[in-house]
């Protein structure tokens, strides 16, 4: 059942075959997405992360939410790895039992959102006209208005969202909070 | 039918265990598995072996898997009696030796409060597990048992850790015998492509060799390995858990590769331009430096678990499927077409190797009264059937055992391969002549490695189980001795163990019997009486301090860099 949804696959057989031939395999800053689809109890996430953490590879960002399915959850999680890593960080996943479905989502071609909270202060007027031009340009939304500090939500994909937080004023960002990836494909 | 029955998570346990048919459990109690306990009291068909230390326990249940090829079981109690577990826990994971750890654990209420004698054995197993379980209510115990059950034996076995909280083993609920399985496994198959570039690439091949691991054992293709051996005239070499899949006395089988393989195996692999891996998984030192392992060769890999695929070698063609159905295909394939297979060329170049290259280091060979390692290897060869057992420790003892011992039959060594455990094979033997009364079990240890647990030599007396340890004593810590002789400048840094102990008293001290071997002419008497005295034995050998085991490929190194 677990692994074996995956260790069945042609796919995975020849992909291998053909990804550790003839093929640079030493870019260990390429970023990959795995999509999990895993058994919604406690110890899952540890068992996942384990995984990584042996190998010495940063997860960038991890998704976790209920999945469609009753009694699974989705785990969606980008890290950076040559891709001969990446090939047996899934086979290493695909072992667990908890975990039900592996698949790698294509950076390039996948849609690819992400979510920011931004507190941001406001000394003057002209900070404030200045962050809230900046806000209309991007699309970003304000959730909450305090005396001298906005609450500013903005969502979209990582290069875009971390465009936004870069173009604030870095004296005037209180907290940044970044959500992650969440990823599907087309 | 289904039938709801009342009844205490501890009793639920016990039906659980009996259905799937657990005959043995190795195991010491504590206060969070006493209900546990209680419910085993007098249990007329679980025979219950008091260990001295749940490592042993561990190794113990271990051997017994490995000897019987079912699944072994320990338990222990929650905190130091499962952190204990973990180190034979692992090297079971290592060895892909199925066993069932079940823990007691502080009551669910207190898990998370530091209590006394709590541990987070969960986390702690992880990695070491194939999975593992927390149990939170009653109701879940058969159902876990049986989930349990099913993993450690499912495609490549390892061990599962069940931890039950002791409020879970009094708690009364209503449980449901699960009646069929729950976890559907299957095995991976091979595609016909795969199996037809396999059969092309065999039949093409001037040099084949059959690279045979442990995993052809478990899947119980020992015979098919042989029959497509002689049906190509290829020869076979194994990896340290391989040694078995042939008979060891076949002509075709060369022995062991690696770090203290053979020269002629070695020299095989080589030189040959196709291997077929079968249940392997490319160790370090069973391939030495892989940038140059087997440099002319094609490689097939059959293996049923996809992760060790092209982990450690580069493979030419993989086939990530169950071992015995598809070597039945390739054979039946093969041995169905006209082409001529037997690669007799290669037959006699392997020939003139076994002439031209000595199994034995002969620098080393002392005449006389002296009593060398082999001379020991080849005696416990000539007194032992080929359905009993030997096990061993770890260090020089186990190298010198896998190169001299000719292995006849599978699953008659047991012997930490992977994790290289010290105290292994002592508790081992325990458990492999638990498994099969009949055996003749001998233990090759180490003195270093022997006193690690050697305390089981009560639970041994005790529990009635006649193993024999054969202690090849040069008072020191052997191996690491040899590896700072030969690449530290001699020196021996905390590897000398002293004159101490005196191993016959040790053996009488608990209840066994001993006896002192310091010539030759005195080895085969004392182990014939051994075997024979019925009772657990001790045999302090007294071997030259500092006999290496030759050959070695230096750390680092390649198969064609042989030392001695």
């Amino acid at each position: 059942m677990f692994s074996l949804l995956f260790l069945r696959g042609e796919v995975f057989r020849t992909w291998l075959a053909e990804r550790l031939g003839g093929v640079d395999l030493s870019d260990d800053n390429t970023p990959h997405i795995f999509s999990l689809l895993v058994s919604d109890e406690p110890g899952v996430m540890q068992k996942v992360s384990m995984i990584f953490a042996r190998r010495a590879i940063n997860i960038e960002s991890i998704n976790v939410g209920k999945a469609s399915e009753p009694g699974r959850a989705r785990i969606i999680l980008v890290f950076r790895s040559d891709l001969k890593k990446a090939v047996f960080l899934k086979a290493y996943l695909g072992k667990l039992v908890q975990v039900k479905e592996v698949e790698e989502i294509d950076y390039e071609a996948s849609i690819l959102r992400e979510l920011a909270l931004i507190k941001v202060r406001f000394p003057g007027e002209a900070d404030k006209l200045r962050t809230m031009r900046q806000i209309d340009q991007f699309g970003a939304r304000i959730l909450y208005v305090g005396i001298n500090y906005l609450i500013v939500e903005v969502s979209g994909g990582s290069d875009r969202v971390q465009q936004f937080i870069e173009n604030l004023d870095p004296n005037l960002k209180i907290e940044v909070i970044r959500s992650g990836l969440a990823a599907i494909q087309p | 039918m289904r039938l709801a029955l009342l009844v205490s998570g501890s009793k639920a346990m016990l039906e659980s265990l009996k259905r799937e048919k657990v005959k043995v459990i190795f195991g010491i109690p504590g206060g969070a598995i006493m209900p546990f306990y209680d419910v085993l009291y007098g249990d007329p068909d679980i025979r219950h072996i008091l260990m001295r230390h749940e490592q042993g326990a561990a190794h113990a249940a271990d051997g017994y898997a490995r000897a019987s090829g079912g699944v072994g079981v320990c338990l222990a109690t929650s905190g130091p009696g499962a952190t204990n577990l973990v180190t034979g826990i692992a090297t079971a994971q290592m060895d892909s030796s199925p066993v069932v750890s079940i823990a007691g654990q502080v009551p669910t209420a207190m898990i998370g409060t530091d209590a006394f004698q709590e541990a987070d054995v969960f986390s702690l197993m992880l990695p070491i597990t194939k999975h593992n379980y927390l149990i939170r209510k009653a109701e879940q115990v058969p159902r876990v048992v049986k989930m349990a059950f099913e993993i450690a034996v499912a495609g490549r076995p390892g061990p599962v850790h069940v931890d039950i909280p002791r409020d879970v083993q009094l708690e009364e609920a209503e449980v449901i015998y699960p009646s069929g399985r729950i976890l559907d496994f299957k095995d991976p198959s091979a595609g016909a492509s795969s199996l037809a570039k396999a059969i092309k690439m065999i039949a093409e091949a001037e040099r084949p060799v059959i690279f045979a691991g442990g995993g052809i054992i478990t899947s119980g293709a020992c015979s098919e390995v042989l029959m497509l051996a002689e049906l190509l005239g290829a020869p076979v070499v194994t990896t340290l858990l391989g040694k078995g899949v042939v008979p060891e006395t076949h002509p075709i089988c060369l022995g062991m590769i690696g770090m203290h393989g053979s020269r002629i195996t070695n020299r095989a692999v080589i030189e040959c331009d196709l291997m077929l891996a079968v249940g392997v998984r490319f160790d370090d030192r069973a391939t030495g430096n892989v940038q140059s392992f087997a440099p002319k060769a094609r490689i097939i890999h059959i293996d049923i678990d996809a992760s060790e695929i092209g982990k450690n070698v580069r493979v030419d063609l993989p086939i990530v499927a169950g071992v015995k159905e598809t070597l039945t295909s390739i054979y039946k394939n093969l041995a169905a077409s006209q082409e001529k297979l037997k690669k007799t060329v290669w037959g006699e170049r392997i020939n003139q190797l076994r002439r031209e290259l000595p199994e034995e280091d002969l620098n080393q060979s002392q005449g006389g009264s002296v009593v060398t390692p082999p001379l020991i290897v080849r005696t416990v060869m000539k007194v032992l059937g080929e359905d009993d057992i030997v096990t061993t420790e770890v260090g020089q003892c186990q190298m010198w055992t896998a190169q001299y011992l000719k292995v006849r039959r599978p699953r008659t060594l047991i012997t930490s391969g992977g994790l290289g455990t010290m105290g292994f094979g002592f508790p081992a033997a325990i458990g492999a002549k638990v498994a099969k009364p009949s055996s003749v079990v001998v233990d090759m240890a180490g003195d270093g490695s022997f006193l690690m647990n050697c305390n089981q030599l009560a639970t041994a007396v005790e529990e009635d189980i006649p193993v024999v340890v054969v202690v090849f004593n040069n008072r020191y810590l052997g191996m690491v001795r040899q590896w700072q002789e030969l690449f530290f400048g001699k020196r021996y840094s905390a590897t000398y163990l002293g004159e101490t102990p005196n191993f016959v008293k040790l053996a009488e001290a608990f209840g066994g019997q001993g006896w002192f071997v310091e010539r030759a002419s005195e080895l085969e008497p004392a182990l014939r009486e051994a075997v024979k005295c019925g009772k657990p034995a001790v045999i302090d050998v007294q071997i030259p301090k500092e006999y290496n085991v030759f050959p070695i490929i230096p750390p680092g190194r390649g198969l064609q860099d042989m030392v001695g």
